[in-house]
C-alpha cells in the first residue's frame, strides 16, 4: 500500500479538489482528510453517516473562585498569557493545557479537565472508505487528531488490502502538516504560479527535503502566469521533485464542486484531463 | 482599531485584502503578517526592513550530574516530552511546548532553560505604513508564540491590520484574539461556505465581532449569500472574479494596483467599522 499526501504550503491552491480526483482514480482506496480544522473533502466524497468517535485532545485549567485567594502564583508561572488578572481567571483560548498553574497553586484552587476537542469517523464512500475528523472550532491539538486519524486510516487500508491511501493535507508547514508526514511514500505539492505561491512552495519543499520525503509538483491554474509556472517547475526540479504537469484555469472546476462531484467524475474538461494525466505520471513513478 | 483579516479556508484572498487595506489607509496603519508559517505580505508591500531578530522559545537543558532520576519532570510534562530510560531523563524537543514546568518541578534544580531558535521577527516601513512579520523556522511545530510576538510589535498609535493564518485552531485564535473586529474573506463555493461556518462559530466562541467580504463572488453558487441572510452575517463587499486582479496578484501586486477604484471603498469600509466599534 502506498501513502500519497497532498500538500501545498499556501492555502486554497486546490489540495482538496486534487485529493477528491485522486480518490476516484485510485478507487477502491482509502481516503483521509488530514485538514481537520477546515475539513472539506467529505463535501464531495459524501461518506455514509456512521457513528462518530470522540476525541479528547488535552486538558484545560479553570480556577474555582471559591478556593482562590488571588495570590497570583498562576499568573507568575503561566507562559501562555492565559491567566486574566483580578479576580484571576483562565483565558481558555490561550490555555495550552500544560497544567503548571494547577500544581503550583498553593490553594489547590485550579481544576484540570479533559476537553472534548473533536470527533472522527471511518465510513464507506463511493470510492472505498473515507476517514474524516472534525476539530471543534477554537480547539487545539489538531496535530494529535491528525496523527490519530492517520493511524486509523492506515489500519483500514491494510485490512482492506487497497493499493492506495490518499491523504488530503493542511495548509502551512506547522504541527498538523508535520503530523501528517509520518510514513508517506510521496507528497504531491499543489502550487499556483504566483509570487506568493512560489515562496510558500519553497518552504514546503525545504521541509520535505529535510524530512527526506519524495516530492512531486502539480502546477494549478498555470495559465494565470506562464512565466511563474516555469519558475515553479525549475525550483521543484532543483529540490529533486518529479513533475506531474500543469492544470489550466477552468471555470468547470467550481461547477463540479457545486454539484458535489469530484473532478472529471460526471463531466470532463481541461482541468479534469490534466489531473488524470498527473495521476498516471505519479502512479507509474511510484510503481516502478 | 485592531482589524483582523481571517477566513477559515486558505487562499480566499486574506493577504491580498489585508495588504490593500494597509495601502489604502497609508500612514495611519500598521500591517502585521501573523501567518508565520507562510508569510507573504512582504512580497506585496516590499517593506524596508529596519529591525530583525531571532525569535526563540525556552527548552529544558538537563544537568546529568545533578539529576537523581526521581522522574518528577516526566510526571508533570503533559506533552510526553520527557521520558525516563534507566532512571535517566531524555528530552524529545519537538514535543516540548516550552511551558517551563519541568524546571520548576525538579527537586534537584537539575533543569534549566536555554533558548531554542524557532523563527525570526522583522519590522520596518512599507511606504508610510508600519510593517511587521514573523517567519517560523522550517520543521518547527507551533507558530503560536511567534504570532503573539509579532502582535506585540504594533505601535500603539496606529490602526492595525492583522493578516491571519487559515484554519480555526490555535494559530488563527492567537492571531484574532484581542482584535476589535474581524473581517472574514471567503469565496462562494461549497468549500468556502463550509469553512466560513466554522470560522463564524469560532469568532462567536471567542467574542470577536465580524462581517464578510466575498471574493470571486461570481464563481460558485448563491448558497453563501442565502446562509449569510439567515445567519444575519453582514456582507460588506463583493469582489467579482477578475483575470486582471488574478494576474496582478500572481506578479506580487495588490488589488489596488489592478483596480485603484477599490481604495476609496476599502477606506470607507474601515472608517465605518471603526465608528461601529467605537460606538
Amino acid at each position: 500500500m502506498k501513502q500519497v499526501l497532498i500538500l501545498s504550503g499556501k492555502g486554497g491552491t486546490g489540495k482538496t479538489t486534487v485529493s477528491g480526483a485522486f480518490a476516484r482514480l485510485a478507487a477502491p482506496c482509502v481516503t483521509a482528510d488530514c485538514d481537520v480544522d477546515a475539513a472539506d473533502l467529505h463535501i464531495i466524497l459524501s461518506p455514509e453517516k456512521t457513528a462518530r468517535n470522540n476525541f479528547f485532545g488535552g486538558k484545560k485549567a479553570s480556577i474555582d473562585p471559591a478556593r482562590c485567594d488571588n495570590c497570583g502564583r498562576c499568573a507568575e508561572v503561566c507562559r501562555f498569557d492565559a491567566i486574566l488578572p483580578g479576580p484571576f481567571r483562565i483565558n481558555a483560548n490561550y490555555c495550552e493545557g500544560c497544567g503548571v498553574c494547577v500544581w503550583n497553586c498553593p490553594n489547590g484552587a485550579i481544576d484540570f479537565q479533559e476537553v472534548l476537542s473533536g470527533t472522527w469517523a471511518v465510513s464507506p464512500c463511493r470510492f472505498g472508505t473515507f476517514a474524516g475528523a472534525r476539530l471543534e472550532p477554537a480547539e487545539e491539538n489538531s496535530g494529535k487528531l491528525v496523527a490519530l486519524l492517520k493511524t486509523e486510516a492506515v489500519k483500514t487500508a491494510e485490512a482492506a488490502g487497497v493499493k492506495y491511501l490518499i491523504l488530503d493535507g493542511s495548509p502551512g508547514i506547522g504541527c498538523p502538516v508535520l503530523a501528517s508526514l509520518g510514513g508517506v511514500d510521496a507528497v504531491v505539492a499543489v502550487a499556483e504560479p504566483t509570487v506568493s505561491g512560489r515562496h510558500d512552495f519553497l518552504r514546503l519543499a525545504q521541509l520535505l527535503k529535510d524530512q527526506k520525503i519524495r516530492g512531486f509538483l502539480l502546477v494549478n491554474k498555470w495559465d494565470l502566469n506562464p512565466e511563474e509556472a516555469g519558475l515553479l517547475e525549475k525550483a521543484a526540479e532543483g529540490f529533486g521533485f518529479g513533475l506531474l504537469g500543469r492544470v489550466p484555469f477552468d471555470k468547470g472546476v467550481v461547477e463540479t464542486l457545486v454539484r458535489r462531484r469530484t473532478l472529471g467524475e460526471d463531466v470532463s474538461g481541461p482541468a479534469a484531463a490534466a489531473v488524470e494525466k498527473a495521476w498516471g505520471i505519479l502512479t507509474s513513478a511510484l510503481e516502478n | 482599531m485592531k482589524l483582523a483579516v481571517a477566513s477559515g479556508k486558505g487562499g480566499t484572498g486574506k493577504t491580498s485584502l489585508a495588504c490593500a487595506l494597509a495601502r489604502a489607509l497609508g500612514p495611519r496603519a500598521a500591517l502585521l503578517d501573523c501567518d508565520v508559517e507562510e508569510p507573504d505580505c512582504a512580497l506585496f508591500l516590499n517593506p524596508e526592513i529596519k529591525f530583525e531578530k531571532d525569535f526563540s522559545v525556552e527548552v529544558p537543558l538537563i544537568d546529568r550530574e545533578k539529576c537523581r532520576g526521581n522522574g518528577r519532570c516526566q510526571e508533570v510534562c503533559e506533552y510526553n516530552a520527557i521520558k525516563l530510560f534507566n532512571n535517566k531523563p531524555f528530552l524529545f524537543e519537538h514535543m516540548c511546548h516550552s511551558c517551563g514546568g519541568c524546571s520548576i518541578a525538579c527537586p534537584e534544580r537539575a533543569i534549566r532553560e536555554v533558548p531554542h531558535k524557532a523563527g525570526k521577527l522583522r519590522s520596518g516601513q512599507a511606504g508610510e505604513t508600519f510593517f511587521a512579520d514573523g517567519l517560523l523556522d522550517i520543521g518547527e511545530a507551533s507558530p503560536v508564540r511567534l504570532i503573539k510576538a509579532v502582535k506585540k510589535l504594533a505601535p500603539p498609535d496606529r490602526d492595525v491590520i492583522i493578516d491571519c493564518p487559515p484554519g480555526t485552531s490555535c494559530p488563527m485564535i492567537a492571531a484574532v484574539t484581542g482584535a476589535d473586529f474581524c473581517l472574514l474573506v471567503s469565496e462562494p463555493t461549497p468549500f468556502g461556505l463550509s469553512d466560513l461556518k466554522l470560522a463564524v462559530e469560532t469568532l462567536e466562541k471567542i467574542n470577536v465581532p465580524h462581517a464578510l467580504v466575498i471574493n470571486r463572488a461570481d464563481l460558485g453558487d448563491g448558497e453563501m449569500e442565502r446562509w449569510c441572510e439567515k445567519k444575519g452575517l453582514k456582507i460588506l463587499l463583493k469582489i467579482p472574479f477578475d483575470r486582471e486582479i488574478a494576474a496582478a496578484y500572481s506578479r506580487g501586486l495588490t488589488l489596488l494596483d489592478a483596480r485603484p477604484e477599490y481604495k476609496m471603498t476599502l477606506k470607507s469600509i474601515f472608517t465605518s467599522l471603526k465608528a461601529e466599534v467605537a460606538a
